[in-house]
């Protein structure tokens, strides 16, 4: 598939909201192992104000409004979870095909 | 985002609070806060159980919520307290949250979920008024907005040299040394600030104080702020109750609460305080018509000086803002935030414009867990 007109890969939604979480969770703990299904919420990495700031910026990042019902665990408990929750969405409402992804800040 | 109805996913889950939970609630409580009123467990968990439990406003829609995890452990916890409202003459249910905790393992979404349960609620009005940053993020992430005016302190210096210096002293124990060193100096700079002339004179205002009775204030309420369309129902026997209640925190001194009348002899309003003897006091509810605004202010101001307080504060209620900028008090955005939400923007308007009667005896800033 086209990534300019079907969204991004999950892999980039997985690297890109790795890359957030570092920059703005985990600066004062750059050797923090991340993987791809570690937990982020209860493990100390991202608490009931960081959820608003995550979601803030996978709206902002891969251009989709994220319902209240769908901040939910399954949906953003990991950063595979995020990459199987983002990559569903952009595909389903076509939303984050036609723009290409803002730069994280 | 504004919550629609109750739609929680796991993992654990979201109940009402069941007085089993007391234990568990209270070990969560010491392990979210420093700070208590009473470090005596069996204190605190008999605090909450009356105050969750066998207060006078009872509504089993409106309970208190847990979160428990998968383990089945009370992991997070919202306190609700159910107040009656009258709105444009009609009871409304109000319903306010307090003391949301979350176990630091379960730190995430359950602070979330359990804001989004509680707004989903019947009432007709939710607020806290006792909030710190990270709840009024959540709360305005969820749809629900912050009563700025309500969110603003005020505070009237009574002995202004002690006051500011107090307020200076601050800055480290080289400061407070120096602070206490000059405090007979700065009392007698006091001593003269209020004999002259000018805005810290100190003199009786004209009429009278005495003890407020809770059947007086429930009797003379709808009276004095007849004209605002949201005040709250006293008149169903529960003052009694709510004052006990607030005469037991002590974090602020002793309640004084007095009635004020006029050089007839007429009820013009009154005040309730916290005095510490020295400090500053805090005020807990300023009720007067509008005509008699100016009067229960200076009584509230002479009383805390003869009582000894440096100065006196409170929050900013929209109706008195114009009379406490007039009696020279200073205006600060400082403490805690007052939050609401209700579906109703006639009600929300009501409070932002200053046509609603909510005072810290409304709210959680009575309670002392």
């Amino acid at each position: 598939m086209d990534q300019q007109t079907t969204g991004p890969a999950q892999s980039e939604i997985v690297d890109r909201a790795r890359a957030y979480v570092r920059e703005n969770f985990l600066y004062m703990r750059p050797d923090w192992t991340l993987g791809d299904e570690d937990p982020l919420l209860g493990s100390g990495v991202i608490d009931s104000i960081g959820v608003i700031e995550l979601v803030e910026f996978l709206q902002g990042a891969f251009r989709l409004a994220i319902a209240e019902e769908e901040i939910t665990e399954q949906n953003l408990g990991t950063l595979a979870a995020i990459g199987r929750f983002v990559h569903q969405k952009c595909h389903a409402n076509g939303s984050g095909g036609s723009v290409r992804p803002r730069q994280v800040a | 985002m504004t919550p629609g109805p109750l739609t929680d996913s796991g993992p654990g889950r979201l109940r009402p609070f069941q007085r089993e939970d007391l234990p568990e609630v209270v070990a969560l409580r010491r392990q979210a806060f420093r700070y208590s009123e009473r470090k005596r467990t069996e204190r605190l968990v008999a605090y909450l159980e009356r105050i969750f439990y066998d207060h006078p406003w009872a509504d089993p829609e409106l309970p208190a919520l847990v979160y428990e995890d998968e383990r089945g452990r009370v992991a997070g916890f919202l306190g609700v307290i159910p107040r009656p409202l009258l709105f444009q003459g009609a009871p409304i249910r109000a319903a306010v949250a307090t003391q949301l905790m979350v176990a630091p393992e379960s730190r995430g979404l359950v602070g979330r979920r359990l804001f989004r349960a509680f707004l989903a609620g019947p009432q007709d009005l939710s607020l806290s008024d006792t909030a710190n940053d990270a709840a009024r993020l959540l709360w305005a992430s969820l749809g629900g907005s912050v009563s700025v005016t309500h969110s603003l302190t005020w505070t009237r210096a009574l002995r202004p040299y002690r006051h500011y210096a107090s307020r200076a002293s601050s800055g480290g124990p080289a400061r407070r040394l120096a602070w206490l060193a000059a405090r007979p100096l700065l009392s007698v700079a006091d001593v003269c600030a209020a004999r002259i002339g000018g805005p810290f004179r100190q003199q009786m205002p004209p009429g009278a104080t005495e003890h407020l009775d809770p059947a007086v204030m429930a009797a003379t309420l709808p009276r004095l702020v007849g004209p605002r369309a949201l005040r709250p129902l006293y008149e169903d026997g529960s003052l009694g109750w709510l004052l006990e209640q607030a005469a037991d925190k002590r974090q602020f001194g002793e309640l004084r609460q007095r009635l004020v009348r006029g050089p007839r002899g007429e009820v013009a309003g009154w005040f309730l305080y916290y005095c510490d003897g020295g400090g500053v006091g805090q005020v807990l509810q300023v009720a007067a018509a509008r005509s008699g605004q100016a009067l229960v202010l200076r009584h509230l101001f002479y009383d805390a000086w003869r009582e000894g307080l440096a100065a006196v504060a409170g929050r900013v209620e929209p109706a008195l803002a114009a009379e406490l900028g007039a009696q020279r008090c200073r205006f600060e955005r400082t403490g805690p935030w007052m939050l609401i939400h209700s579906q109703r923007t006639e009600i929300m308007h009501a409070i932002v414009c200053g046509a609603a009667f909510v005072s810290r005896l409304e709210g959680e800033w009575w309670l002392s867990f």
